[in-house]
């Protein structure tokens, strides 16, 4: 009976909207620079994906929490140094303390401060609504987010490395598909699965 | 006006608490990242060198194998046994700079070691140029007349040529001027070291 | 480097948006029709080309200072002020064109290549000269972009018979990864 009732409750929609029904890359089409780039070999994804997940939660509360003070007017620029802020200031301390983690994530940073999902959640959801749903919010779009990159890498890492997280898969006299670790790879692999999904959750825009 | 005034206030506000968590994080943390990019150096001139030492005693074993010259005001780190110079190097990469550590071997042209010790490129395409990996076809290789990095071909193996990253031409073609650059630049301080 | 040839190459063989793949989300949400395209790509030349300028002595500013760490978030606020007052501005003196840029200026905001490109001249150690060229063709190259994956647009929405599922901006990508194809054929163009 409780598992029936969790079904309704705001905490489950919240969860599935991100990770499906509102994914922020199959029907919001937000933060593509950053997938294109990243999901090109799987532990790059996951990586991005647990950094993005990460920040979008920190900022999306801390939004949440000063939200009734914004002027609408600057609010877009004080959600930029919010965001920035917080990432530079993460950084600054990993690399103080744990300076070889830092070094691994030193290419993805300037990458998570431009990802547009962060904005977005901070827009759409976290200015409205309190901090604990923000932050649960945060965490479902940043799951979705990393569910996608990491399929869309384990397509793209097969065919241009014939590896799976950098181990051989595919026999070596395999031909490697060079243009699939490039861009328009990218942009075909992440199309076709926006298709293949959306015909899934029937959402069709006309 | 009155709507005007909050959105002052707001962002005087805002911009005073930035500033204030940039400046103490920078009081709290820069000390400690200075410190951390100093033995990261000295332990890639030792690891070039190789030789062994622990976390320790790596200050000591540094100043005992290691002689700094500034020559021209360039920074030229000596290995007292074998003669090889390492110094650093850095440029512009795709997305950010590069930064890193070149050893020469005594005769000051053929490559011993390189290391990539900062860059921000392509996770899994230019980022490749940081792996050691990579690195190591550097080895061997001379500087002279100037390093080249093309696309694999059977026909060619120059003794001045290392193969590019696949996928990544632009990192590639950077990761080569640089070297370069900072070579060719260091040209004269190099000719006065030793005898 | 010629001015010349940072023009030309900053358009066509590194094309910010077809082989950088930045500012693609508001490549895809504002590419439906070709008279959209236009009031967003004009935009972004506007606000990319004065922010570059602009950033250029701030840039130099901090480096004597030496707070060159904070450069990241000097830049964006400069830009969130730049596309503030440029709104401000167009509203009272020429409504007309600010009517006509309508909800674009305020996004722009959002759009990484305003922020990159203020990073690459960091980090390429340009000079003013070259900062401006490369500011006004990077963002004339962007526009050329969604310009053109407008016009297939409009002309697929008539003609063609795409999955509906792939519909709307699942075709996009589609064909912007056969845009981005063709644009690589530019590399060989070096300089």
């Amino acid at each position: 009976m409780k598992w029936i009732r969790l079904k309704y409750t705001k905490w489950y929609n919240i969860l599935k909207n991100g990770i499906a029904h509102n994914n922020p890359i199959v029907v919001a089409v937000l933060g593509i620079c950053s997938a294109l780039a990243v999901s090109n070999k799987v532990e790059n994804a996951i990586a991005m994906g647990l950094g993005v997940t990460f920040v979008v939660m920190a900022s999306s509360s801390v939004v949440s929490l000063i939200r009734n003070f914004i002027p609408p007017k600057v609010r877009m620029v004080t959600y930029m140094v919010i965001i920035s802020t917080f990432v530079i200031a993460v950084q600054m301390f990993l690399a103080a303390y744990f300076p070889a983690i830092n070094k691994a994530l030193g290419a993805y940073v300037g990458l998570i401060i431009t990802n547009c999902i962060v904005m977005g959640r901070a827009e759409a959801f976290a200015v409205k609504n309190p901090v604990r749903y923000s932050l649960l919010d945060g965490f479902a779009s940043g799951m979705g987010y990393t569910f996608v990159l990491v399929v869309v890498s384990l397509v793209r890492e097969v065919l241009a490395f014939g590896t799976i997280w950098n181990i051989q898969v595919l026999p070596t006299t395999f031909p490697n598909w060079v243009v699939m670790t490039l861009a328009p790879g990218g942009f075909f692999v992440v199309g076709i699965f926006i298709w293949i999904i959306r015909e899934w959750i029937h959402y069709y825009e006309v | 006006m009155k709507k005007y005034m909050k959105m002052i206030v707001f962002v005087i506000v805002l911009g005073t608490i930035t500033s204030g968590v940039f400046v103490g994080m920078e009081a709290w943390t820069g000390p400690l990242i200075q410190a951390n990019a100093a033995n990261e150096i000295k332990s890639t001139i030792l690891d070039a060198n190789g030789i062994s030492y622990t976390t320790g005693n790596i200050n000591e074993v540094f100043e005992e194998n290691i002689t700094i010259q500034t020559i021209d005001g360039f920074e030229f780190f000596i290995d007292n046994t074998s003669g090889s110079i390492s110094f650093e190097f850095e440029g512009g990469g795709v997305w950010g700079p590069i930064e890193g550590i070149i050893t020469l071997q005594r005769d000051k042209e053929t490559i011993r070691s390189i290391r990539v010790l900062q860059q921000e490129e392509t996770p899994g395409l230019g980022g490749v140029v940081a792996t050691v990996k990579y690195l190591n076809q550097f080895e061997g290789i001379k500087m002279v007349p100037a390093l080249e990095i093309n696309i694999p071909d059977a026909n060619a193996n120059k003794p001045n040529e290392v193969d590019t990253i696949t996928g990544a031409t632009r990192t590639s073609k950077a990761f080569e001027e640089m070297l370069n650059v900072s070579y060719s630049a260091r040209l004269n301080a190099l000719a006065k070291i030793g005898g | 480097m010629n001015l010349f040839d940072l023009f030309i190459s900053s358009i066509l063989n590194n094309n910010i948006a077809l082989t950088f793949i930045l500012g693609m989300c508001p490549l895809i949400a504002i590419s439906t029709n070709v008279k959209n395209a236009k009031g967003m790509g004009l935009a972004v030349v506007f606000v990319v080309t004065i922010t570059g300028i602009v950033n250029y002595p701030i840039y130099q500013l901090l480096k004597a200072t030496n707070t060159e760490n904070l450069a990241l978030l000097v830049f964006i606020i400069t830009i969130a002020a730049t596309v503030q007052f440029l709104e401000m501005f167009l509203d009272k003196y020429f409504p007309k064109i600010y009517n006509a840029f309508g909800i674009f200026l305020p996004l722009i905001t959002v759009n990484c290549v305003v922020l990159a490109v203020s990073l690459f001249f960091v980090n390429r150690n340009y000079t003013f000269l070259e900062t401006a060229t490369f500011s006004f063709a990077s963002s004339l190259g962007w526009m050329m972009a969604i310009v053109l994956v407008a016009g297939v647009r409009e002309k697929m929405a008539v003609i063609s018979d795409v999955p509906r599922g792939l519909a709307g901006k699942g075709i996009v990508f589609i064909v912007l990864g056969i845009l981005s194809l063709a644009f690589m054929g530019f590399t060989g163009l070096s300089f």
